[in-house]
C-alpha cells in the first residue's frame, strides 16, 4: 500500500485540520490545493469529509506544475524593479 | 437580527445625560432623553502618521511595543547591499541604534527594544539565506548561537529568551521545520510541530506557546501563490486558522494568537493597505493603512501596532504608520516653526508665554564669543527688538513674564567673571535691582519677578545653594539636593521643579527634585540625562526639551511623579531659552546651539518652534439609521 494519499481540497480555513487530525496522520499542503495525506482510514476519512479530490501523484504534480508555471509566467511580466523583489518561482515536485 | 439585551445581559439605558465617557462605559449604548438620540460609546480604529526612519528599507527585523521598539537590518534599493542599520522608535522618532553585525534582510524577530532577538534572513547579492542569530540589548548587537537551517523571509515572534522560528525560505524543498529558541540555543521541535503548508513571508504574532501566522505564499512563487491561510500554534503543533479575508504576501503583523492585526502586503498587484484584525476565531476588516504597503515589519499590539518601513509601488519607504484603536480621538503632540529671532543666539534667558515670550542676553559665538544684552518680545509670529540688558551676559537665569520679566546671574567672558547682578524688565526697558547673594552662571530658574527662585548653577564650584527673590532682594533657601550646573526649572518660587543639569563625575544627570518654598525632594528622573536645556510649565506638569550631550531635540513630559518622551523639537539644540511660564501644553523654544552644518555659516541659531500638547478626547457616537 501506498504510504501517502493525494489529493485537491479547498482550505476553508478554522477546522480545515485540527491538532486532532495532524496527530493521526500526516498532512502537507501544495500549490493548486494539492495536499499529500498519510495513508490511514482517518486520512482518507478527512479528505472525503473536506469534499476532497483524490488525485493520482502524476495528476497531482501536474495540478502542482500548471499553478507554479503560472506563477513562474507572472513573474517573468514583472518590471524587472518588481523582479529584484524575490527570485523566480521554482519548480515544485512531489516527494 | 440579535437583540442588544441578549448580548449585553441589559436593555438600553434611558438617561437624562451621558454617562461617564471612560473605558467601564466601552461598548455600551443607551438613549439620551435630552438630546433625544441613541448613544453608544466605541473605539476608534484608525492608521495615523509616526516619524520616519532615517533609512528607508524593505523587510527590516522589528521588535517592541508602539511606543518603544527597534528596527534592524533590511534591503535598501536595488544596487545596494542590505543594511545593517539600527533605528529606534520612541513613539514620536527615530534615534540610531547600535548597528547589526551581519546585514541581512526577511529576518525573523522577537523580544522589545532592550531585549531583542533578530534571527535568519539572508544578505544581499552574497552570501544568500543565512542561520545567524544576533540579541540587542539596547545599545547594541550581539552574536548567538546559529538557528539549525538557513532560512529567510522567516515568521518569528516571542521574546529574547523564547522564540519561535517558522517557515521561510529556502523553499525547495519548502522549510517546514519549527525552531524553537530557549535563550542559548535553537532546537528543532518533533515532527508534529512541522507546520503542514510551506509558510515564506507571512504574517506572524504571539508567543512561543501561543502564536499565529498568516498569509504569505506557500511556494517560492510570485502571485498567485498568494495565500490566506492562517496557522494557529498551541505551543505544541499547527492548526487551521479562519482564512484572513483578504490573503496578502509579506504582509505586517502585530499582537497575540488571539488579538492579532495583519496589515498591508500585496496581492500582488497593485499593494494593498488592507488591514484585519484577528480574535483566534475569525479575521474582520478594520480601517485600512494610510498607502499601501508591504514587507514592512509589524510589532506592538492589536490595540496599538506599528508599521515602520516597507515598499510601496512606487518606492522602498521609510514611513511609519501607528494603528491605534481606542475611545478616545484627537492630536499628537508636535513642535511647529515660529517666527526667527532677529539676532541668533544661545546661552540666553528667557521668560513668559508661548505668545507673549522674553528672551535677553546670551552669546553669538563663533569666531569669538560675543556677548548680548539684546532683549526680544515674540507675539505668537514675530520677534521684535526691546531695550537691551545693562549688563551683556551669557548663561545667565531667567524668571516671570513679558511686561515683568527678571534676570538674574551669568558671566562675562572675556575674562571671565561671574556675575550676580539682577535686572528687572518693566514691558520696554531694564533696571538693577538688588544682587544675587552668590554669583553663578547657568542656574536653575522660575517664578515671577516679585517671587522667583535661582539655583545650582557654576559658583566655582558648582553650587547647590538656592536663592529666593521677594521682588526686592535675595534670600537664602534650602540647598538642592545634588549640585549642578545648567538645570532647568519650572513652577513657581514654593511647587518648582529642578531637572537635568551638569555635575561631575558623572556629567549629565536625569535628577529631578521638587521645591516646596523650604527644601528639596527627590521627583522621577529623567528619561534622557542632559544640561543646556529649556523647559516650561508646574512642579506637576513640566516640560524639558533639546539639551546635551549631542544637542538633542529630545522633549520629555513631566507628570509630578515621572518623565514621558514626547514629540522632538524639528532642530535639536543645546544652550536655548523658552518662556518659563508657559504651561507643558503650549512651550516655546528659542535660539541656542544646534548641530554643525544645521546652521548655515553659525552655531548659534536664532529658530523659534512651538510645542502643542496631545489633546484626546472620549466622545460619544449618536447612532443613527440609514
Amino acid at each position: 500500500m501506498a504510504h501517502f494519499l493525494y489529493g485537491v481540497a479547498t482550505n476553508t480555513g478554522k477546522g480545515f485540520f485540527t491538532a486532532n487530525d495532524r496527530q493521526k496522520f500526516f498532512l502537507r499542503g501544495y500549490p493548486a490545493d494539492v495536499w499529500m495525506i498519510g495513508n490511514n482510514v482517518d486520512g482518507a476519512m478527512w479528505l472525503a469529509e473536506k469534499n476532497g479530490v483524490e488525485k493520482t501523484k502524476a495528476e497531482a504534480q501536474a495540478l502542482i506544475d500548471a499553478e507554479v508555471q503560472a506563477a513562474q509566467a507572472a513573474w517573468d511580466a514583472l518590471s524587472d524593479e518588481h523582479k529584484a523583489d524575490s527570485e523566480r518561482p521554482s519548480d515544485v515536485t512531489l516527494p | 437580527m440579535a437583540e442588544y439585551e441578549s448580548i449585553h445581559g441589559t436593555r438600553v439605558k434611558y438617561l437624562s445625560s451621558d454617562p461617564t465617557l471612560d473605558s467601564s462605559t466601552e461598548g455600551q449604548v443607551w438613549y439620551n432623553s435630552t438630546s433625544g438620540a441613541n448613544k453608544a460609546l466605541v473605539q476608534i480604529k484608525g492608521w495615523g502618521a509616526g516619524g520616519t526612519m532615517t533609512t528607508a528599507r524593505r523587510e527590516s527585523g522589528a521588535a517592541g511595543t508602539q511606543t518603544a521598539s527597534v528596527v534592524f537590518g533590511g534591503g535598501l534599493p536595488p544596487g545596494n547591499p542590505d543594511t545593517t542599520a539600527t533605528e529606534e522608535y520612541n513613539g514620536f522618532g527615530y534615534s540610531n541604534g547600535g548597528a547589526l553585525n551581519s546585514a541581512r534582510e526577511g529576518m525573523g524577530a522577537a523580544g522589545t527594544l532592550t531585549a531583542a532577538l533578530g534571527f535568519g534572513g539572508a544578505t544581499y547579492p552574497s552570501p544568500g539565506v543565512r542561520n545567524v542569530t544576533e540579541g540587542y540589548d539596547g545599545s547594541s548587537w550581539t552574536s548567538l548561537n546559529n538557528l539549525q537551517s538557513n532560512r529567510s523571509y522567516v515568521q518569528g515572534f516571542g521574546t529574547q529568551t523564547a522564540a519561535l522560528a517558522v517557515g521561510g525560505a529556502p523553499d525547495s524543498p519548502v522549510n517546514l521545520q519549527t525552531e524553537s529558541w530557549d535563550g542559548t540555543n535553537w532546537t528543532n521541535l518533533p515532527a508534529p510541530s512541522n507546520v503542514p503548508i510551506g509558510m515564506l513571508t507571512g504574517g506572524s504574532a504571539g508567543t512561543q506557546t501561543a502564536g499565529v501566522t498568516f498569509g504569505g505564499s506557500n511556494v517560492n512563487s510570485r502571485p498567485p501563490g498568494v495565500q490566506a491561510t492562517t496557522l494557529d500554534w498551541n505551543g505544541s503543533i499547527w492548526t487551521a486558522g479562519s482564512n484572513m479575508n483578504t490573503g496578502r504576501r509579506r504582509p505586517g503583523g502585530a499582537g497575540t494568537s488571539t488579538a492579532a492585526l495583519g496589515f498591508g502586503g500585496y496581492l500582488p498587484s497593485p499593494y494593498t493597505a488592507v488591514t484585519e484584525e484577528y480574535d483566534g476565531n475569525i479575521w474582520t476588516n478594520s480601517t485600512s493603512m494610510p498607502t499601501a504597503t508591504a514587507m514592512m515589519h509589524g510589532s506592538g499590539t492589536l490595540n496599538a501596532a506599528l508599521s515602520s518601513g516597507g515598499r510601496t509601488s512606487t518606492a522602498f519607504t521609510g514611513a511609519t504608520y501607528e494603528y491605534n484603536s481606542t475611545i478616545q480621538s484627537g492630536f499628537r503632540a508636535v513642535w511647529n516653526s515660529g517666527g526667527n529671532l532677529n539676532s541668533v543666539k544661545m546661552s540666553g534667558a528667557g521668560c513668559g508665554t508661548q505668545t507673549a515670550t522674553l528672551v535677553f542676553g546670551g552669546n553669538n559665538p563663533p569666531p569669538t564669543i560675543n556677548l548680548t544684552g539684546k532683549t526680544e518680545k515674540y507675539d505668537g509670529s514675530s520677534w521684535t527688538e526691546t531695550g537691551d540688558l545693562n549688563t551683556a551676559r551669557q548663561g545667565l537665569g531667567g524668571a516671570g513674564t513679558q511686561t515683568a520679566g527678571l534676570a538674574f546671574g551669568g558671566r562675562l567672558d572675556p575674562p571671565s567673571s561671574l556675575k550676580d547682578e539682577t535686572e528687572e524688565f518693566n514691558g520696554s526697558s531694564w533696571s538693577e535691582q538688588n544682587n544675587l547673594s552668590t554669583a553663578r552662571i547657568n542656574p536653575g530658574g522660575t517664578g515671577t519677578q516679585t517671587a522667583a527662585l535661582a539655583f545650582g548653577g557654576e559658583a566655582n564650584p558648582i553650587t547647590a545653594e538656592t536663592e529666593e527673590y521677594g521682588g526686592t532682594s535675595w534670600t537664602a533657601g534650602g540647598d538642592m539636593g545634588t549640585a549642578r550646573e545648567n538645570p532647568e526649572g519650572a513652577g513657581t518660587q514654593t511647587a518648582a521643579l529642578g531637572f537635568g543639569g551638569y555635575a561631575p563625575p558623572g556629567g549629565a544627570q536625569s535628577l529631578t527634585e521638587e521645591y516646596d518654598g523650604t527644601s528639596w525632594t527627590a521627583g522621577g528622573a529623567m528619561g534622557t540625562a542632559r544640561y543646556g536645556m529649556a523647559g516650561s510649565g508646574t512642579q506637576t506638569a513640566a516640560i524639558a526639551f533639546g539639551g546635551n550631550p549631542g544637542r538633542v531635540g529630545t522633549t520629555e513630559l513631566y507628570n509630578g511623579s515621572s518623565w514621558s518622551t514626547s514629540s522632538s523639537l524639528a532642530t535639536g539644540r543645546q544652550n536655548l531659552m523658552a518662556g518659563n511660564a508657559a504651561p507643558n501644553t503650549a512651550s516655546i523654544a528659542v535660539g541656542g546651539r544646534a548641530p554643525t552644518g544645521i546652521t548655515p555659516g553659525n552655531v548659534a541659531g536664532s529658530f523659534t518652534e512651538e510645542f502643542t500638547g496631545e489633546t484626546l478626547e472620549t466622545t460619544a457616537s449618536t447612532l443613527t439609521t440609514s
